[in-house]
């Protein structure tokens, strides 16, 4: 494929798409951009090795991925939040229809092994079928749904968890029992 | 027919060794309930739309529209 500016036009359009992933990956605004940045150049630079008719957004997103695995473990950048201190850092505008709470779902996320949350974005929020997260990832379709599904029970775990507390007896209520031991 | 004592070490032994085929899953794994997987489908999605909605840094807007025609011999 050559760069036409058809594919100048399906990379503008896939730039959301890049940096949520970025963001999902990072939890950190300035990284992602850096990596979204990259991945556009890298992807420019190659666009000869693109192959008409097959995904530009999944090959897009491999290179996204290579580029920030590459730096990780040069960098050894500490992605992983177990504590979810990065992800209520990233902010994002709060959900109108208030069913869902963006920064529990963020912290939640944020708890999951980078490989099972890069799985589950691609398949449950992303759209990207199993085929095309497989190859993004590296590993075969199999692999890809077991850490979706892996992931999927890790998350209900985490968010019941925390549903589970919301709905607990609170402070005041647990240091009187506490006290009536 | 009288079964040897070697050929019944024989059977055992290839009893007690004996893998599930490939592909066969020795402990499928658990998988959530239907409602509980589409509620994390539908947060996940709304989280990721809010994630699309960030406003797009002009850096990397501007980068694409800057893009050469010739990408390898500008960008090398």
């Amino acid at each position: 494929m050559t760069a036409t500016p058809e594919v100048r036009e399906a990379m503008l359009a896939a730039l959301p798409s890049l940096r949520a992933f970025a963001l999902s990956l990072t939890y950190n605004v300035d990284y992602a951009d850096d990596l979204v940045q990259e991945t556009v150049l890298r992807a420019w630079k190659n666009i000869d090795r693109f192959e008409v008719g097959t995904n530009l957004n999944a090959w897009l997103f491999t290179i996204l991925r290579n580029g920030f695995y590459s730096q990780h473990r040069k960098k050894r950048r500490e992605v992983e939040d177990p504590d979810g201190g990065r992800a209520g850092r990233l902010t994002v505008a709060p959900e109108q229809n208030g069913k869902c709470d963006v920064q529990d779902m963020l912290k939640a996320l944020a708890k999951l092994s980078l490989v099972q949350r890069e799985a589950l974005l691609l398949i449950a929020a992303e759209g990207m079928s199993y085929e095309d997260a497989a190859q993004v990832c590296g590993v075969a379709i199999g692999t890809i749904k077991s850490r979706v599904n892996r992931a999927r029970m890790c998350l209900a775990q985490l968010l019941a968890v925390e549903a589970a507390e919301d709905l607990g007896p609170d402070r005041m209520t647990q240091a009187a029992l506490q006290a009536a031991h | 027919m009288p079964v040897s004592d070697e050929d019944h070490t024989e059977d055992a032994s290839r009893r007690k060794t004996e893998q599930p085929r490939c592909g066969t899953l020795i402990h499928p794994e658990p998988k959530i309930d239907q409602n509980a997987r589409d509620r994390i489908g539908r947060d996940l999605r709304a989280t990721y739309e809010a994630l699309l909605l960030e406003p797009l840094p002009d850096r990397i807007v501007g980068l694409v529209s800057r893009l050469p025609r010739e990408p390898r011999r500008a960008l090398q």
